[in-house]
C-alpha cells in the first residue's frame, strides 16, 4: 500500500521500502513507497526483512531507479543514481522512543524534570481476530516544565471525612449479632431473614475464611465488600467507621449450580484466584466473610438474580454496620479525607467509565450506608448519564459495583472505597480535583455516543485543564471510552485514558485525541485472567496517569511508541516515577 | 483465546473462555488433538468479537478444517438468546454456539432474536490439561 506526501512527511527517518515491483528508470516519490506503520506487522509475518544497508525514505526521495527491485525490498544506495544528503543527528530521533524507553533514567536527567510518561494505544482498524496484531503504543518521553508546578492554589475545604477504621481480630459465627473486644460475632441464623429480602433469593451460607487457609474451593466471585457505616453526616462528610481487617466476599450459583452470571470457569481456589492487596480485594492479612448466595434457577442472567444475592448480603452487612455504629473499639488508623479547592491551579476531574449493558454491567449509586445497596440507583436505570460526585463520596462507599463479568478487570466495591487515582488526585496539591464523573456504558452504538455527547457538554460547562478517564475491563465498552476522550480533546482539554488493553484487550476504535494512555494490564500473556482483581486501577498505574495528565497539560508532545503492547515500557515509566516493578502473573496465558 | 473444556458429549464439546468471557460448545470434529478429550483440557484458538450486521454476507466456513494449523475464519450466526447479561449465537453450518457476555457484542441496534452477527473463529487446539474439580 503506498503512502501520501502527507505521511511521507511522518515517516521521513522511516526505512524507504518499495510497495509494489517498481521498474528501472522510475523517480522515486511518495506513491512508491510502502507505509512504515505496517512494517512490524509485515516483519512478524515474514513478509519483509528489514536491512541494515537500506536507505532511508529522506534519502531515496526524487532518486532515479538503476535497476528492476521486487515489491516489499529495502532500497539501497546500489539501486540508486544518488543518495539525498540528511544530517546524521536526524537518525537519533528516529529511534527516539525506543531508546527513550531502554535509557529511561537518562532521559529524566537529560531535561531536568520530573519524568514524563508517554503510553499510546493506538487505534486498531477493525479486530480480526483476537491473535491478530492491532496497533498498541507504548512509550516514555522526557518531562517538559510544568506550568503545573509552579502555581500554588489557595486551598478551600469544602467537606471534611473522617474515616475511623476500627480494628478487627475476629470475626465468628455466634447467637447474637455483636462487636466486643475487636471480635465481630455475626448471629448465623441472620440468614434466615436475610433470605426473606429478595424472592430470588433461595439460600444463603456465611463462613470465615482465615489467611492461613485460603487454599479452599470457592465458587465465582462476585463482589468483596467491606463493611462500612455512617456515625455522623451523610456520604462524603461527617464520620464514617471502617472495619479494619475484615471484609464481605460474594458468592453465588443458581438452584442448578450454574455459577450466577455464568461465563467461564472462574471458581477455584481462593488462595489462586484474588490479587490480595489490590484495592478491589482483600488484603493479605484480612478475615474473609463468605456469603454464598443460591439464586433461582435460571436467573443467574437476569438483572434481578445477581441483584438479589448483593441485596441479601447487604441485609447482613447492615446487623454489622449497626454494631459498629455504637462500638468504640482500638482505632489503628484515623484517615482524614478533604474535597478541597485549589483555586488557580488546573481543574480536573477523573471520569470512570462504569458498566451499564444490564445484569452485573451496572452499579448502585449513592447508597444510604458506605457501599451499601438500599436507597441507592442503578446506573442503568438512570440511563447510563454523567453523574459527578465529590471525591470524598467516592472514598466514603458511594459505589456498590455490581461488578462487571470479568474477574480480572473488574472493579469490585471495596475498589471504589480506596479508589488510588481518586485519592491521588485528591492529595496532589499541583491540581483542584473538581469531582469524579461516573458514566455507564449503554449497549447499542447510538445510545453510547448519545451518553458521550452528555459527558462532553457537562465537561466542557466546569470549564477544565485535564480530565482522566478510566473504564473497566475491555469489550464494546472501548467504543464510548475512545468517544469520551474525543469528547474532552475536541474542546481542547487534555486528556489521558487509562484502560486494560494489553493483548486480549486492544483497543478497536481510535481517534486523534486518544494518544496518551495507560496501561493496568498485569498478566503475563496479556490476556483477561481468572484472578480477581489482577488488571485494573493500583496506585502506580494512578501515579503514571497523574503524571502523564500533568505532562499532558504542560503541552508536552505524546510521541507514538511500540506497537505492541510491551510491560518494558511500563516498567520504564515506573522507574522514572520511583515506583515498584510492575511484575506480571504467570496464568497460563500465553499469545 | 484460550478456554477449558468443561463438558464433553459424544458430538460436542463445551469449553468455557478464560477471564469468564464466554462459553463456547463445538462439534468435536472441529478440535485438533491427539488424545481423547477431557474435562480440564486446555484449548487455543481464534476467536474475534461479536458484530451485530443488518446485511450479512455469504460466509464461507470451508476452512474450518483439522488438516492445518488453526487460522481464523470469518463466520456468520443468529443469536438465538438475549437476557440482562448476554447473548447466545447459534454458529452457521450447525458449528456450534457461542454465549458471551453483552459487552462482548457490538451493535448499532438493540440486541434482538434472530439478528445476524458476524466474528472471525478458527478450530480448537488442545494445548494441556489442567486437574479442576468435577
Amino acid at each position: 500500500m503506498s503512502i501520501t506526501q502527507e505521511t511521507l512527511q511522518h515517516h521521513l527517518k522511516d526505512p524507504a521500502i518499495f510497495c509494489c515491483r517498481r521498474e528501472k528508470g522510475l523517480i522515486i516519490s511518495a506513491a512508491d513507497l510502502e507505509d512504515p506503520g505496517l512494517f512490524e506487522d509485515m516483519q512478524e509475518a515474514g513478509l519483509l526483512t528489514l536491512s541494515s544497508n537500506g536507505l532511508r525514505i529522506e534519502q531515496v526521495i526524487g532518486s532515479t531507479l538503476l535497476t528492476d527491485v521486487e515489491a516489499l525490498t529495502p532500497i539501497t544506495s546500489d539501486v540508486l543514481d544518488k543518495v539525498n544528503k540528511v544530517e546524521e543527528s536526524a537518525k537519533e530521533n528516529v529511534s527516539e522512543a525506543l531508546q527513550k524507553i531502554e535509557t529511561a533514567p537518562e532521559v529524566k536527567s537529560r531535561v531536568g524534570g520530573n519524568g514524563m510518561i508517554h503510553i499510546e494505544i493506538g487505534k486498531a482498524e477493525k479486530f480480526e481476530g483476537l491473535k491478530l496484531d492491532v496497533p498498541v503504543f507504548a512509550g516514555v518521553a522526557p518531562a517538559a516544565p510544568s506550568e503545573v508546578a509552579q502555581k500554588s492554589g489557595e486551598k478551600k475545604v469544602i467537606h471534611n471525612l473522617v474515616k475511623k477504621h476500627i480494628k478487627i481480630s475476629d470475626v465468628k459465627l455466634g447467637k447474637k449479632t455483636s462487636i466486643k473486644d475487636g471480635v465481630i460475632t455475626i448471629n448465623k441464623d441472620i440468614v434466615n431473614s436475610a433470605v426473606t429480602k429478595d424472592i430470588l433469593c433461595k439460600s444463603l451460607k456465611l463462613d470465615i475464611i482465615y489467611p492461613n487457609e485460603r487454599h479452599l474451593y470457592t465458587e465465582t466471585i462476585m463482589d468483596v465488600c467491606p463493611i462500612a457505616t455512617k456515625v455522623q453526616g451523610e456520604l462524603g462528610e461527617g464520620i464514617t467507621k471502617v472495619a479494619d481487617g475484615v471484609v464481605f466476599m460474594l458468592t453465588g450459583v443458581d438452584e442448578d449450580g450454574v455459577q450466577v452470571h455464568e461465563f467461564g470457569s472462574s471458581q477455584g481456589y481462593l488462595d489462586e484466584k484474588m490479587y490480595f492487596g489490590h484495592p478491589g480485594c482483600a488484603d493479605e492479612n484480612d478475615i474473609i466473610i463468605r456469603c454464598h448466595a443460591i439464586i433461582q434457577r435460571l436467573s443467574g442472567m437476569t438483572r434481578p438474580g445477581p441483584f438479589a444475592a448483593h441485596k441479601c448480603q447487604d441485609y447482613i452487612i447492615q446487623e454489622i454496620r449497626d454494631e459498629l455504629k455504637e462500638y468504640e473499639g482500638e482505632v489503628v488508623r484515623e484517615e482524614i479525607c478533604e474535597d478541597v479547592r485549589r483555586a488557580g491551579n488546573p481543574r480536573v476531574v477523573l471520569i470512570k467509565e462504569i458498566m451499564g449493558q444490564g445484569a452485573m454491567h451496572d452499579n448502585v449509586i449513592c447508597p444510604i450506608e458506605p457501599c451499601g445497596v438500599l436507597g441507592g440507583q442503578k446506573n442503568v436505570d438512570c440511563g447510563n448519564v454523567p453523574m459527578i460526585l465529590t471525591p470524598n463520596q467516592v472514598r466514603d462507599g458511594s459505589i456498590h459495583a455490581l461488578t462487571c463479568i470479568g474477574p480480572a478487570t473488574k472493579e469490585m466495591t471495596r475498589h471504589y472505597i480506596r479508589e488510588p487515582l481518586v485519592e491521588g488526585l485528591a492529595a496532589d496539591d499541583e491540581l483542584d480535583l473538581v469531582g469524579v464523573i461516573f458514566v455507564g456504558s449503554p449497549q447499542v452504538n447510538d445510545e453510547k455516543l448519545w451518553v458521550s455527547e452528555r459527558l462532553g457538554s457537562m465537561l466542557e460547562s466546569l470549564d477544565l485543564d485535564g480530565v482522566i478517564i478510566t473504564t473497566e475491563g475491555f469489550g464494546n465498552n472501548h467504543i464510548d471510552f475512545i468517544q469520551h476522550i474525543g469528547q474532552a480533546g475536541k474542546r481542547g482539554i487534555p486528556v489521558v485514558g487509562v484502560s486494560f488493553c494489553a493483548y486480549q484487550g486492544q483497543l478497536v476504535v481510535g481517534n486523534e485525541y486518544a494518544t496518551a494512555m495507560v496501561e493496568e494490564n498485569m498478566d503475563k500473556g496479556g490476556f483477561e485472567n481468572d484472578i480477581a482483581g489482577c488488571s485494573c486501577v493500583t496506585v502506580e498505574v494512578a501515579a503514571r496517569a497523574i503524571q502523564m495528565l500533568k505532562n499532558r497539560m504542560a503541552g508536552v508532545e505524546v510521541k507514538p511508541a511500540e506497537k505492541k503492547w510491551n510491560n518494558d515500557v511500563i516498567n520504564a515509566n515506573n522507574k522514572i516515577l520511583g515506583l515498584p516493578e510492575t511484575k506480571l502473573v504467570e496464568s497460563g496465558t500465553l499469545h | 483465546m484460550g478456554g477449558l473444556v468443561k463438558e464433553v458429549s459424544k458430538d460436542r464439546i463445551k469449553v468455557n473462555l478464560h477471564g469468564r468471557l464466554g462459553v463456547i460448545t463445538v462439534p468435536r470434529y472441529l478440535i485438533i488433538s491427539d488424545e481423547d478429550l477431557y474435562i480440564g483440557h486446555e484449548m487455543e484458538f481464534y476467536f474475534s468479537y461479536i458484530q451485530v450486521v443488518e446485511d450479512p454476507y455469504d460466509y464461507d466456513s470451508s476452512d474450518m478444517k483439522t488438516d492445518h494449523e488453526i487460522t481464523p475464519c470469518l463466520l456468520g450466526g443468529n443469536i438465538t438468546q438475549v437476557n440482562d447479561t448476554a447473548i447466545e449465537v447459534k454458529i452457521m453450518n450447525d458449528l456450534g454456539t457461542i454465549a458471551v457476555p453483552r459487552r462482548w457484542a457490538f451493535t448499532p441496534v438493540t440486541l434482538e432474536e434472530g439478528q445476524y452477527v458476524e466474528f472471525y473463529f478458527s478450530c480448537m487446539r488442545v494445548i494441556g490439561k489442567r486437574d479442576i474439580p468435577a
